[in-house]
Order: C-alpha cells, then structure tokens, then sequence
C-alpha cells in the first residue's frame, strides 16, 4: 500500500513536471525573444551613435545577460574569427543554427533571425535603419503571438501534466 | 608590423585567401595594388608585373588562365575589407575611397548616389583597388642634408613625380626623420594616406613629435593646424588645387616650413600648374624630381627654386 502510494505520487509528479516544462517553454521564448530584440537595439544604438564595427558590437553583445543570446554572440564571434573573409549572413546563418536548435524560439522567429543577417553591416545607415525596423515589426508579430500561446496553452499544459498522472495512477491502480 | 600586406590579405574569401599568403615571397614583398572586378579578373601589381587569379586559385602571370570575380565574390569582399560595417564608412567612401587597417587604401567604383551636389555614398560595387600602404624606414636618409638649411630650420620642399613613384612613402619617412630629430610637425593627411589613420591611430610611425589632422581638406587643415597646434613644419600630400595656394601662403607668413608633394615631371609642369605662383614666387627652396626607374623610389634629381640643380643623378 505504502509503495503504491509512492508510486502513485511518483508518477503524478513526473506528469505535472513534463507539463510544466513544456509550459515553460512558452515562457522561455517570450524571454529569449525579448533578450535578441534587446540586443539588436543595443546593435542599433552602437551602429547610429558610435559606428562601431559589427564585430566589436558582436564581441561586446557576447557578453549579454540571457544566455542563449550571449551563447548567439560569442559563437558567431568565434565564426568571424576563423572564418573572417568569408560571407557575414553564411556565418550569422551557421551561428542562428548553432545557438538556437535547442532553445525555445519557434522555425518563423529563427528564420527571421536569419533573415536579419541577410544585410547586416553590407547597407549604409538609412537603409541598414529600414532593415532594423522591418525586423522589429517582424519580431513584435512573434512577439505577439508568443504572449497569446502563453496564454492559452501554458496553463493547459500544466493541467494536462497533472490531469494524465491522476489518470495513469487510476489505471494503474 | 600593423600595416604587413597579411592583414589585407585575411580579408578575402577562404580560396583567394589561400591563393594570396601561397604567393611567392618576392612577389609578396612587392605588391603595389590587387585590383578586382566584377566578372573580370583579380590581379595583383608587383614589381611592374600583373598577376591573374587562375581558374585554380592560384596567382599566374597567365593572362589566359585567369578566372571572373562573381559579383557576389566582390560585394562579400568589399564587405569584409570594410570589416562588415559599411556603414561606418560611408563618409569615407563618398569620396571613393576607405582606408583600412595598416593605412593601405580601398579605391571603389560602382553606382555614385547623388545627394544633391554632394555623392552620399556608392553602392552596387563594380571594382576594387587596394592599394598597399608602404612604410619604408629610413628611405629620407640619403636626402635629408638636402632639405637642412640649418640645424634649425628646413628649406619649403616640394617632392614632384608621375604616380606610383613612391611619393608618399618618402614623404612619410621624411616626416618621421624630421620629428625624430627634434621638430613639431603637423600633418594635414587628407587621404589618410600619410599617418593612414584608423580608427584614431597612426598606422605608420611618423616621429614623437607629429600631429595629425586626419582627412581634412589641406586649404582648411593648413589655417587648423597653424592656430591649433604651432607646429615647426606643415606636411601635406598632393597640392595642386587653387584653394591651396592661398593656405600655404598662410603658413608661410606664420614662419613654418613646409614639405609637401605634387604630380607632374619637370620645373615646366610646376611654371604651369596651379601652384605656378608658389613657384614664380620661389617658395620651395628644394624640389625633388622622383621616377620609378630603375624602380620605385629614385630620386632623379634636386633643385632649387631657381631649377640649378644640386645633385642629379640617372
């Protein structure tokens, strides 16, 4: 009986659990989506006030507070410095790829990460302007959509973590 | 060295980058320019030789076996010599040409885009020409007693050559000598190919008492540096607008010397150019007729403004 017990709020556990980090996933990309668009505007602001070199603004953007997006940084800093010469949007391409596999941003935010790259650095700076506010309308977008699944199917998944362990255990049992 | 022919060269593309550091060590040593184009040819200059970017990668004299720079070959290198920041370029390349790490030169050709009666910038990049900056210490030392008038002061000195005749480079090390030796010396460097200025510092040494006023225009550098600096001798590249004239007077009233360089052959092509007055006037007490034969860096002959020669040699 004693064991049936632990079981049963073993597997209850377990359940709520894998609910409750499919739910944070939700959270997670708010996050990480709201730290790249924090970093691009801190690119932004380096580009327009200070023209600093891209790969100074890369170095500097390494160092960033979320780690996906500092990992972004500091791995396309590596790429640059062993493959400098070569084209900037294959190695931002490469470092999206790297850096964002495992994270929690969706296909449509990373390809629009990539798609960022496409001109970064190559425009002079009332066109290198355009693309910025063109990537912020974009990410706002996901943005968006990312707070309305939050909303609708973070707390589903939390009731389903645990919804499916009370009912494994009831099978079980 | 910050301005070795290497740091041009990682800037290319992994198979060019390849084909330029397996070029032959003389060949290396003597590179004057490497010019691109698009769907044309990549060629390296050296030592009055052209050398072609073959169909395998590889530097030949071979005109025939030279391969065509793709357009997006050219945009991704003008994009990495610029270090991936044209932006932070854009006043420089409004005037046709950035200058890079090392102090070497990136000339640009493509569409000019007009902002009324100024060029805002240049875009859809048709060629490149990267022309090496040369820092070659010591090169002043045969000419330097010359240009004494006395161990105080220096006569007005004029260097006169064709291009590519080592111009600069030679008033670059005359500058750094001067400096060594106790003057204050203001560069006026409205190229940037002088001190060859990036981001804020001298890419060649220039001597422990030089100051550089840095792609300044030379008839407003000139009145700069004179106020701002009270500097012993004005050093400046290329004169031969008018506005010119008018700013080398000034120094000359405020008692500084002045070396600097213009384009043309003989004494005839300075009677009839637009520095004619400082000539007539025979402000240049020392004028240094440069060629590049037998090579880069002879120096025909010295005169002095009344064209008597003082040493000559052929």
């Amino acid at each position: 009986m004693i064991i049936k017990g632990i079981l049963s709020i073993a597997i209850i556990g377990l359940s709520t659990l894998i609910g409750y980090l499919i739910s944070m996933n939700y959270e997670y990309r708010i996050k990480q989506l709201s730290a790249f668009i924090y970093s691009i505007k801190i690119m932004e602001a380096e580009m327009n006030y200070s023209k600093n070199f891209l790969m100074d603004i890369i170095k500097k953007l390494s160092s960033s507070n979320e780690k996906v997006v500092s990992c972004f940084y500091s791995n396309m800093e590596d790429l640059l410095r062993q493959s400098y010469g070569n084209d900037f949007s294959t190695l931002w391409s490469a470092s999206v790829d790297l850096s964002f596999e495992t994270s929690a941003l969706s296909n449509s935010d990373i390809k629009i990460i990539k798609d960022f790259g496409k001109n970064l650095g190559k425009i002079d700076l009332e066109n290198q302007q355009k693309i910025f506010d063109y990537f912020y309308k974009r990410l706002d977008f996901q943005m968006e959509e990312a707070i309305n699944e939050k909303a609708q199917k973070s707390r589903v998944y939390k009731n389903i973590g645990v919804s499916v362990g009370i009912m494994i255990v009831v099978v079980l049992i | 060295m910050t301005n070795s022919i290497e740091y041009i060269f990682k800037k290319f593309p992994d198979e060019i980058k390849r084909a330029l550091f397996s070029v032959p060590d003389y060949v290396k040593s003597s590179i004057e320019e490497i010019r691109i184009k698009v769907n044309g040819s990549m060629v390296i200059y050296a030592s009055e030789k052209e050398y072609f970017l073959s169909r395998d990668n590889k530097f030949t004299t071979d005109r025939k076996n030279s391969r065509l720079i793709t357009n997006k070959e050219l945009q991704n290198i003008f994009n990495s010599v610029l270090n991936y920041s044209v932006y932070a370029h854009e006043e420089e390349l409004s005037n046709g040409y950035v200058t890079i790490q090392g102090g070497h030169r990136v000339g640009v050709c493509g569409k000019v885009v007009m902002d009324e009666e100024k060029v805002k910038t240049i875009k859809d990049i048709s060629s490149l020409n990267i022309r090496r900056s040369r820092e070659i210490i010591g090169i002043s030392e045969k000419i330097i007693q010359y240009i004494f008038r006395d161990s105080k002061s220096i006569y007005n000195t004029l260097i006169v050559s064709p291009p590519k005749c080592g111009k600069t480079t030679l008033l670059r090390d005359i500058v750094r000598n001067l400096s060594d030796r106790g003057f204050k010396i203001g560069v006026v460097d409205e190229r940037s190919e002088i001190a060859g200025m990036f981001g804020g510092f001298p890419q060649n040494n220039l001597g422990l008492r030089t100051d550089v006023l840095d792609g300044c225009p030379k008839e407003k550098g000139i009145i700069m540096m004179i106020r701002s600096m009270s500097p012993d001798i004005i050093a400046t590249d290329e004169i031969g607008k008018e506005a010119d004239v008018y700013a080398v007077e000034s120094a000359l009233t405020a008692g500084i010397n002045l070396i600097t360089t213009i384009h043309g052959y003989t004494f005839n092509d300075l009677e009839n150019s637009n520095i004619k007055k400082l000539v007539k006037e025979r402000v240049f007490d020392r004028i240094l007729f440069m060629s590049n034969i037998p090579s880069v860096g002879h120096i025909k002959s010295i005169v002095n403004s009344k064209n008597e020669i003082i040493i000559k040699q052929e």
